[in-house]
């Protein structure tokens, strides 16, 4: 019985999908939401002027596999703030140098710990989705809650890195660490 | 049908691949218009598996959530080449790739980085292992031998729970459960910040379980009630350093019968009754060293079982683990460690058909591993040599080796294979018992009946069981699902079983056994006699059918073969091995969202026929209906087994217990954060 039963699931499956329609009409994924992320976050972040300084380009980079899926390529070039967006994948932290904004990708979860000592103190934005990323010490964490994409933000790491987030990110974030003991 | 299955679904994971391509024009949107959109799927962190060069899974607290598991073994159940059975209240054999008997001895248990696996008889006392379920953060499930990283015992595979820092569980909770045949469950936490030090939380739960049924549907044959309390405490995110202590208390109390033949005619019920007692403290830290990052854990470990009219067992154990990452050196990532763990046991039996002999223990386990990470073509090729050294003063030295080569042609497909070898060190159980292992019947009218005793062999120095296994592997992330399918094929040598006493039959035997007087006795010697290998396939899927259904599918085929021995013992042991665990099962877990917070969830397992103890075939229907009323409140409808009045899952090996069937089962469960 079971096997007729996968059997058939796996036909209506693939009759779901050869219908087609109902994918490309679906509400933006989770991924496109978070490169919109990406982008607010070099909008609503100051560097100091000697890491960033006027008319530079300002640098994404991401660490580990590029889980974007291409929604990133449209970061490509936008004026951010005066600064030209730039797009770069790096292997390790030892790249990570002339980067302002540091995604570290779910592969990298392992080593997470040592790549966090690695940023710190370089003035870099590192922002991640995995889990507990700002607790762990990195910049910003970007989480999925109740279906909406939100995100922590560890205020002592920023500070540690001379970085200043906008009154307005910290007003939207869902939880500010490192102010009145986190 | 199998392969059938594969070519129908297969078309499908390409097809899913290329809904990538369009992009929204989302970037312009502002910051509070992005936090107020809705996601239409959220991946499933396949990712962060892409970089791991072995079958893993990881359930998160979502996954734990919608399978409406009110235990860890039920939330195992949809993870492929896990095979968990329910032997009755609380009571459970889990086995990663076969071997699921329940003292399954292959398989290591970690909470939060402290073993849960007993020297007493090298497994999990499933009964005693409670978590704070709404509290757990994700659970790893290595398949396959995890042991340069993880230690000895890791043979088949490693579950890894680990719960949540205490600086992500801010606030109180309160989770209510009431079952059909009315058992109450109430948890609570409360989470405590510590000014600039971190933050705390505070735990506690109490449960009664369902109870099982008799195979005429009748109640009393089983339960299990207890309570569980326990605190965590982690620094402040903030610092580059970290620190986390963690303590739980907690006593259950298990009931089932035994059953014996003895009494010719009706089967005798004999109540067995267990209190399982124990406290744990736990600390670590973590901390940069050498340009990497180090830690520091140690834990003492108490557990006593008390079984009534059967006797005491308590373990003590402390142990003290070091690791250090060190920073990239070029192509190598390297990581070592040092471990060493201390344990004491005690048992004291008053039962004639188990005797122990010395009755306390105190034994030493030291080990060491190291592990580089050799990228041979960035992003492309990546070589993980490992090992991991470990001395036993019960055992000898065990080293336990593995490669493993790992091709990631995309960002998408990963294709690895390993090679690793894993050793099981003998627990007390094996090195000083001597058990009542059954009568047989000889058909010999001079001797019509003999006892059987399983004792350590006169001349047996225990070493460990081996394992060399091979793995192939391949992975692919698509959009927001994920495929998996891992070959494997396991040789294990050295595996302790029993022999013949050459000495033949000993008279006069043993009284007081049976009310006939004396009988014969004839000694099992136990050793490492048995050799067996494994081959399987799991297969995992998880797919986003539209934008409110998905599916998780997984299907695990095995066969196990034991070596031939023509010692008749052995031969019989290793052809009731082959007959111990199920050849296949599979698993189909339905995910659909109705808006507004409310969805449904529909899991449907079928488990092959265990051949030891006649256990047939089934399939089981579970319904889930969830609603997130308000961010302060949600709540759950659970049907379990709903289409199936009463079905066995496991017919009684080690312990001759009477066998529990499953019934209809439902509840309701309430959570509110505050």
């Amino acid at each position: 019985m079971i096997r007729r039963l996968f059997g058939r699931l796996a036909f209506l499956i693939a009759l779901n999908l050869g219908a087609g329609p109902a994918w490309t009409a679906e509400p933006p994924g989770e991924y496109q939401i978070k490169a919109a992320y990406l982008l607010n976050f070099a909008r609503y972040v100051e560097w100091p002027a000697v890491r960033l300084p006027t008319g530079a380009p300002l640098r994404l980079c991401v660490l580990g596999r590029d889980p974007f899926g291409g929604a990133l390529i449209g970061l490509e070039g936008r004026q951010v703030n005066g600064h030209e967006m730039r797009l770069r994948q790096i292997e390790g932290v030892d790249q990570a140098g002339d980067c302002h904004l540091v995604f570290i990708a779910d592969s990298e979860e392992r080593r997470l710990g040592l790549l966090l000592r690695g940023l710190a103190g370089k003035g870099v934005l590192s922002v991640s989705d995995t889990d507990g990323f700002a607790e762990a010490g990195g910049s910003i964490g970007l989480v999925v809650e109740d279906g909406r994409v939100r995100f922590d933000i560890n205020q002592a790491a920023l500070q540690r890195d001379g970085l200043r987030a906008s009154s307005q990110l910290l007003r939207l974030g869902r939880n500010v660490l490192g102010v009145r003991g986190f | 049908m199998h392969p059938c299955r594969a070519r129908i679904v297969f078309p499908a994971l390409m097809w899913a691949t290329t809904v990538w391509a369009d992009e929204a024009p989302l970037v312009d949107l502002a910051l509070e218009d992005l936090a107020r959109l809705e996601v239409a799927t959220v991946s499933r962190k396949a990712q962060k598996l892409s970089e791991t060069s072995a079958a893993v899974t990881v359930l998160t607290a979502e996954d734990i959530r919608r399978s409406g598991a009110r235990s860890v073994p039920e939330a195992l159940r949809e993870v492929p080449g896990v095979s968990v059975t329910q032997i009755g209240a609380g009571r459970w054999a889990v086995g990663v790739r076969g071997y699921a008997g329940r003292f399954s001895n292959k398989l290591l248990v970690l909470i939060d980085g402290r073993s849960v696996y007993s020297p007493l008889f090298s497994g999990v006392f499933w009964e005693a292992l409670d978590v704070m379920l709404e509290d757990v953060e994700r659970i790893e499930v290595v398949r396959g031998p995890g042991a340069s990283l993880w230690g000895a015992n890791a043979v088949n595979g490693v579950i890894n729970i680990v719960t949540r820092k205490a600086t992500a569980s801010r606030g109180g909770l309160l989770s209510m459960r009431l079952d059909n045949q009315g058992h109450p469950a109430v948890a609570v936490r409360q989470g405590v910040e510590l000014g600039g030090a971190g933050a705390l939380r505070v735990f506690a739960k109490g449960n009664e379980l369902a109870e099982s049924r008799s195979a005429s549907g009748e109640s009393g044959v089983d339960g299990n009630r207890g309570w569980l309390a326990g605190f965590r405490m982690d620094s402040a995110g903030s610092g580059t350093n970290a620190w986390m202590v963690q303590g739980n208390t907690y006593r259950r109390s298990s009931r089932e019968n035994l059953q014996t033949s003895a009494q010719a005619g009706l089967p005798l019920l004999l109540p067995l009754g267990a209190d399982l007692e124990g406290s744990s403290l736990v600390g670590r830290y973590t901390w940069g060293l050498a340009g990497g990052e180090a830690s520091l854990q140690g834990y003492v470990d108490t557990q006593r079982i008390e079984a009534k009219n059967y006797g005491t067992g308590e373990v003590r154990t402390a142990d003290l683990d070091f690791q250090h990452r060190l920073a990239p050196m070029g192509a190598h990532e390297l990581m070592w460690g040092l471990g060493s763990r201390f344990v004491q046991t005690e048992i004291h039996l008053s039962t004639p058909a188990l005797v122990v002999s010395p009755s306390g223990r105190k034994f030493n386990v030291a080990s060491a591993f190291v592990q580089d990470e050799i990228t041979l073509q960035p992003r492309l090729w990546k070589l993980t040599l490992g090992g991991r050294f470990e001395h036993s003063t019960m055992s000898r030295l065990e080293p336990q080796p593995n490669a493993r080569l790992m091709w990631t042609p995309t960002d998408a497909d990963s294709v690895w294979a390993n090679w690793s070898r894993a050793a099981r060190t003998p627990s007390v159980g094996e090195i000083d018992t001597q058990m009542f292992a059954g009568l047989h019947q000889t058909g010999n009218p001079r001797m019509p009946v003999v006892a059987m005793v399983s004792r350590p062999g006169p001349n047996w120095a225990p070493r460990a069981e081996r394992l060399d296994a091979l793995e192939l592997g391949y992975r692919r992330g698509f959009g927001n699902g994920s495929f998996e399918a891992v070959l494997f094929h396991h040789d294990y040598t050295h595996l302790t079983s029993i022999s013949l006493d050459p000495g033949g039959v000993v008279l006069p035997g043993v009284a007081g056994l049976v009310p006939a007087g004396v009988v014969p006795l004839q000694y099992l010697n136990r050793g490492n006699v048995g050799s067996a290998r494994s081959t399987g396939l799991e297969l995992g899927l998880d797919l986003p059918v539209t934008e409110n259904l998905r599916l998780q599918a997984s299907y695990t085929l095995m066969d196990i073969r034991a070596g031939r021995s023509s010692d008749p013992v052995t031969q019989a042991s290793g052809e009731a091995l082959e007959e111990a665990s199920p050849h296949y099962w599979a698993n189909l877990h339905g995910l659909l969202s109705l808006g507004r917070g409310r969805e449904v969830d529909l899991m449907v397992r079928r488990v092959g026929a265990i051949g030891l103890g006649h256990v047939p075939a089934y399939t089981s229907v579970d319904l889930r209906y969830g609603w997130r009323v308000s961010r302060s409140f949600e709540f759950a409808v659970v049907g379990v087994n709903l289409f199936d009045p009463l079905h066995q899952e496991y017919a009684p090996d080690f312990v001759p217990s009477q066998p529990a069937y499953q019934p209809r089962q439902g509840f309701v469960q309430g959570m509110w954060r505050f």
